[in-house]
């Protein structure tokens, strides 16, 4: 059903993506300009093995992230295990572990002169670490799992919601048909929630692709690596654009590949409402093994690293403590806040303009902005200056030839510019969480309310707002919690005096002294915690 | 051969008795309706026979080998059980070939292939093989599903509520060609449902389930016209409860006067009773004879096949069934067509034979 | 709906400019390469002395890149750099302006500035080569031989796509050639007992450890892990040695300032810029981080005077700019990460 939008509505849209789009856009023509031999260098040097590293590297996460984040939705989803109360919130903790902080406390532990292998040489009377072999934390494998391990809430999250929501029948259906437990969920259970495992895995390969803390504390070089080389290195912004240019469209391809091969396939979710599902009571060792595998999930990405950070505050509490602790935390949390909000209204915005107008034009507004998602933050971050260096630009000499004095950056030089980054960066996240929940109200709602007379707008503040209120909610908390961990684009776009959490821990972790910003660490992940759990509520509250 | 024999049947929710006692045998090719309300555990005990849940006594036999008891639950997948359900259940992400051929093992290529072609032939979708679900009606894919189960060869087939979600015009010819589909394969089949129409045309046999038991099982038209007790009878139709008076084994008095029985009353003359009088039994006509009260017509409403007419008896309403339009408040006189009269006693159960 | 995302946008942007009105007075703007630990108690002092507030930006990367594209409009007035190659960049971008200052030229020999003024170095560092105590000191050691055989698995170093890094190889192709450089980075990349990793204290540590034999590392890593607790015992693990005694000379580095060229608080940031090239600030270089004083009037250290003299390269340190790229792109050539 198409609906008229006001032109004040459809404008700002569009105006609101192009504005989200700038960043590409400037980059994409930034890469258009001549690079000289650089990108050929590149290439014939080391660019295939970088590229080689970042296949491995989104693959590994991606087949890691499975095994860490299936089994526990499906548990959580069908089985009756005890602690699932807490369990199932649990799981999600780790996604407000900043990846560096892990990677740094799992160095700590694994490395030579770490806990482990002091231990083992104690034990077995080894001398020197030629005599034994241990497998090098600061390795590909280690930059994968760290990255799976923090990222795997993602998938845990939408497998779970969607295994959630398969009614019972289908899972009698296979195992009437032959089926052990076992091979219904290999046959049915997760082919039918393939779009949500898809999402998810997406969603966890971007941030790997994007990453570069991680990897580059375990001095493994991938693309994004290869972008900072040339970028700052060669100090060829060009060809620098042209790598990121080349990520985005392979990002783009893979989505939409996957998209165009489920073209026929409509999985949708009955929402099968009351219906009381019977819970699977495991028993012997598959009770200890899936409890077991949830635990050490938790223990591994939340607990285990929080203790180890607890540790670290306590020993350094005179350093740790910081009377500007306060204050980088209520900069986070602005930074933060003004992100989710101005990701969420663009959401909203698009996401309504997309529904009411049904139009193959009226989605591109929302399929545009998801780009910025792919950008690697230092990347991204030159790619804001760009347009918002030249916005100033315009404003002051605008200023200036009516005969007023400059007021200097005021969109580059503030924490605008690293929340408007933020929001190139995140609004993907918050652009699918409103247009799914959005996907779920019926079309039959929609006629239901105009003909009872209520204009578009009125539709959409009556009917539309609330029922998505869950969307926007789950959109919110997610650029909220992405928003306190990031790191590279705010510390490129930071102004003058300005630090937060993130670059405060970074600065000692990138010094390899994190012990002594261990407290601000614990707040940093503290402050994440409140909307993963008030999120994992939401999502809870929502299959009831 | 008994196909599915449920004996004792006891189903616990965390304290709740759902089902308690209860006792159903399904010969070979019978195809038996299960009736009842919501809530009266219908669900629970397509559970249990299908193996998803444990009884906590009582024992399930499937062609004479026990299935599920107490302690020993065969899990579903061994238990040769076919499943028609309320939403289909068919495989979204599979063609209707690959769903009716996710049950088949051991076959070869050729033979699952042939196996699927039977299947489409026998639910007449012949071509449709390479569909996805949602990209068929509800009446198709409702026998893509019965494909799917029977491509097994089921021991016994259980339908749950599957007519529940197909229009009216389909669903009458739909459940024709389903029974055909089932007679033909002469699979035992016990069919859920809570609409006794659909019952009626599809069952050989009722079984009325209330609070986890059965409370009557038997052929349709013994069940609609010999009902066990007050419940069953209205379950399965619209009454009348007429209080009466025995007079003889073959008589009753009550307020529209004697009524007769064509078969033996079982209870003592003089006894108090309740006679339920389907409103077909009852006719009326204009009164024109002054000397008995008339009874009123208190309101008409037309049904299409015939009008549903209420008529005030003293304190009581009774509804009957007439071909012609009366106005209201015509006076009318009542008899009642003689039948083998269902009466029942103070606990609003049939008389039992004496002895 | 728009109302609000309208008012949303007007008030981030109010807000912005609240927090970039500055007075232009009183205040100068840095944007540091260098790691607050060191250049913050400097700055307070200075502000103590002078009155003027030092407002600063750190980042590891893209600082440079920042002032680019502010172009005119930059806050920047002063940026530090912890190499050569960096400062170069400001001024082959056209980024700086010349400094014409008696005291910093009184403070600052020749060689560590540029002849018009446009850059200055603070500091100078050596790029050392640690050898493990669990064999004698060697002799002497140079560069080149870390390429020779005779070590093979025994070298650690953190990536070669390090700023200090790209200046040694810089400084080996100024001096023997490209061709040279290329079959030397082959061989210590042949000789390397891990792949690059961590930072310079990383390496004596695996050292210590027993990954290898010989690390490649700044000079002032050592005094520093010597002074904290948990780290002197990797110090202690190894031998300090200044490579190339025998040829031309240990490699050197330098960190520095640039004025930008369109710095707004000018007289402020020179200011800044004079202090930190004096003795005072000079000092703390030397005792606080260990690093050798440009300005001739302070010493080193104590602790570092003990590693005894020794002879540093000729080069002049802006030549080793001119090869950086040529250093990346040998870097890249022989995979030295890979």
């Amino acid at each position: 059903m198409k609906h008229s939008l006001s032109l004040y509505w459809k404008a700002s849209s569009w105006l609101l993506a192009f504005l989200l789009f700038t960043p590409v856009l400037a980059l994409f023509y930034e890469a258009a300009a001549p690079t000289g031999d650089i990108f050929t260098h590149l290439l014939n040097t080391v660019l295939v093995d970088y590229i080689v590293n970042s296949i491995i590297l989104i693959v590994g996460v991606g087949v890691l992230g499975l095994i860490f984040a299936l089994p526990p939705a499906w548990i959580m989803a069908n089985c009756d295990i005890p602690g699932k109360k807490y369990l199932q919130w649990l799981l999600v903790l780790p996604l407000a572990m900043p990846s560096y902080i892990v990677a740094y406390i799992y160095t700590d532990i694994f490395e030579y002169s770490g806990f482990v292998q002091i231990f083992l040489r104690e034990s077995m009377g080894w001398q020197s670490a030629s005599e034994y072999y241990f497998p090098d934390i600061r390795s590909m494998g280690g930059a994968i799992f760290i990255l799976a391990l923090v990222l795997y809430p993602y998938l845990y999250m939408l497998a779970r919601t969607a295994l959630l929501e398969q009614s019972e029948s289908h899972r009698l259906a296979s195992r009437l048909l032959g089926c052990s437990p076992f091979q219904s969920v290999l046959k049915v259970s997760l082919p039918m929630a393939r779009p949500a495992i898809i999402t998810g895995l997406s969603l966890m390969g971007i941030e790997a692709l994007a990453d570069f803390a991680t990897v580059s504390y375990f001095a493994i070089p991938t693309l994004t690596t290869a972008v900072y080389d040339t970028w700052l290195g060669y100090g060829s912004l060009n060809a620098a654009a042209k790598l990121s240019a080349i990520m985005l469209l392979v990002v783009t391809l893979l989505v939409t590949t996957e998209k165009y091969s489920r073209r026929r396939l409509k999985l949708f979710q009955k929402t099968a409402g009351q219906e009381q599902k019977e819970l699977l009571k495991l028993s012997g060792w598959t009770n200890y093994l899936a409890q077991g595998w949830c635990w050490l999930l938790v223990i591994a990405g939340f607990i285990f690293p929080c203790i180890v950070l607890l540790n670290y505050a306590i020993d350094n509490f005179a350093i740790s403590f910081n009377t500007q602790l306060m204050s980088y935390a209520l900069n986070s949390l602005k930074v933060a806040t003004g992100a989710a909000l101005f990701a969420v209204i663009t959401a909203c915005l698009l996401g309504f303009y997309q529904r009411l107008q049904s139009t193959l034009l009226a989605s591109v507004p929302s399929r545009v902005i998801s780009t910025g998602y792919a950008l690697p933050g230092n990347v991204l971050a030159i790619g804001v200056l760009i347009p918002l260096t030249q916005l100033d630009h315009g404003v002051n000499n605008l200023i200036m030839s009516l005969g007023y004095d400059p007021v200097g950056l005021i969109f580059s030089g503030s924490i605008f510019a690293i929340i408007f980054a933020y929001a190139v960066r995140f609004s993907a996240v918050a652009v699918g969480s409103v247009e799914s929940s959005l996907g779920r109200i019926s079309p039959s709602l929609d006629m239901a309310s105009r003909s009872l007379g209520c204009t578009p707008a009125r539709m959409v503040s009556r009917v539309h707002l609330p029922l998505v209120r869950r969307g926007i909610l789950t959109g919110f908390l997610l650029v909220f919690v992405e928003s306190m961990k990031e790191l590279p684009a705010a510390l490129l776009l930071r102004p003058f005096g300005f630090e937060s959490l993130a670059t405060w821990v970074f600065q000692y972790a990138s010094d390899e002294r994190m012990e002594q910003a261990a407290l601000a660490a614990l707040l940093l992940i503290m402050a994440g915690l409140i909307p993963l759990i008030l999120l994992n509520r939401s999502l809870e509250s929502n299959q009831r | 051969m008994i196909a599915l024999d449920i004996s004792e049947l006891n189903c616990r929710y965390s304290d709740t008795n759902i089902l308690s006692g209860l006792n159903l045998k399904i010969e070979d090719g019978e195809i038996v309706c299960l009736l009842g309300r919501s809530g009266c555990g219908k669900t629970t005990l397509l559970k249990a026979i299908s193996g998803l849940i444990q009884p906590s006594s009582g024992e399930i036999a499937l062609h004479g080998q026990a299935v599920s008891s107490s302690t020993r639950t065969l899990p579903p997948e061994q238990r040769g059980i076919g499943m028609i359900f309320q939403d289909y259940a068919l495989f979204p992400h599979l063609t209707v070939a690959k769903n009716i051929a996710f049950g088949l093992k051991d076959l070869s290529i050729l033979d699952v292939k042939r196996r699927i072609n039977e299947m489409l032939e026998l639910v007449n979708l012949q071509g449709l093989g390479k569909r996805y679900p949602h990209e068929l009606s509800g009446g198709q894919q409702q026998r893509v599903a019965i494909g799917r189960a029977l491509a097994n060869n089921p021991s016994v087939l259980l339908l749950d509520e599957p007519f529940s979600n197909i229009d009216s015009q389909v669903r009458q010819r739909l459940v024709q060609e389903i029974r055909d589909i089932l007679k033909q394969q002469k699979v035992a089949a016990l069919f859920v449902t809570h609409n006794k129409d659909e019952g009626f045309a599809f069952a050989d046999s009722v079984a009325i389930m209330h609070k986890g038991m059965i409370l009557q099982h038997d052929r349709s038209f013994n069940v609609y016209n010999h009902p066990v007790n007050k419940f069953v009878a209205e379950l399965m139709g619209e009454g009348n409860l007429l209080p009466c008076k025995i007079i003889n084994k073959r008589q009753v008095s009550t307020a529209v006067g004697l009524i007769e029985s064509s078969a033996d009353i079982y209870a003592q003359p003089g006894q108090k009773a309740n006679l339920f009088l389907r409103p077909q039994m009852i006719r009326v006509s204009p009164s024109f004879n002054s000397v008995d009260k008339p009874f009123f017509i208190i309101n008409q409403q037309f049904m299409g096949q015939n009008l549903r007419t209420e008529v005030q008896i003293e304190k009581q309403i009774l509804v009957v069934e007439n071909a012609n339009p009366l106005p209201v408040n015509t006076a009318v006189d009542i008899s009642v067509t003689s039948h083998d009269l269902v009466l029942f006693d103070d606990n609003e159960s049939v008389f039992k034979m004496a002895g | 709906m728009l109302k609000t995302a309208l008012f949303t946008l007007s008030a981030s942007a109010l807000l912005a400019t609240s927090v970039t009105a500055n007075a232009a007075d009183k205040e100068v703007n840095v944007y540091s390469y260098r790691q607050p630990f060191l250049i913050e108690p400097l700055f307070e002092d200075f502000t103590k002395e002078t009155g003027i507030k030092v407002n600063v930006v750190f980042a590891k990367k893209g600082l440079i890149e920042r002032v680019e594209r502010e172009g005119k409009l930059s806050p920047a007035d002063l940026v530090l750099t912890t190499d050569i190659s960096r400062l170069m960049s400001m001024v082959n971008k056209d980024l700086s302006q010349s400094v014409n200052s008696t005291s910093i030229n009184e403070d600052i020999p020749a060689q560590f500035r540029d002849p018009k003024g446009e850059w200055f170095a603070l500091t100078t560092r050596v790029r050392n080569i640690y050898t493990t105590k669990r064999s004698d000191k060697p002799e002497s050691i140079s560069y080149a031989d870390l390429a020779d055989p005779k070590y093979k698995g025994k070298i650690c170093t953190r990536s070669g796509k390090n700023a200090y890094n790209v200046g040694l190889v810089a400084s080996y192709v100024a001096n023997n050639g490209e061709e040279a450089t290329r079959m030397w980075l082959e061989g210590v990349k042949a000789n390397l007992a891990r792949r690059p990793q961590g930072n310079d204290r990383a390496q004596v540590k695996a050292v210590k450890e027993g990954v290898c034999d010989l690390a490649i590392g700044n000079s002032y890593y050592y005094g520093a892990m010597l002074k904290k607790a948990d780290q002197k015992a990797w110090a202690e693990s190894v031998y300090i040695n200044f490579p190339d005694q025998n040829g031309r000379g240990s490699h050197i580095n330098v960190s520095g300032m640039v004025l930008t060229k369109h710095a707004p608080n000018k007289s402020s940031a020179v200011k800044l810029m004079e202090y930190l090239a004096d003795e005072k600030a000079q000092s703390v270089y030397a005792e606080v981080n260990m690093e050798y004083p440009v300005n001739p009037a302070v010493k080193p250290s104590e602790l570092v005077a003990s590693w005894g003299e020794f002879k540093s390269d000729s080069l002049p340190v802006y030549k080793l700019a001119e090869n950086y790229s040529s250093a990346q792109k040998l870097l890249d050539e022989v995979k030295f990460d890979l």
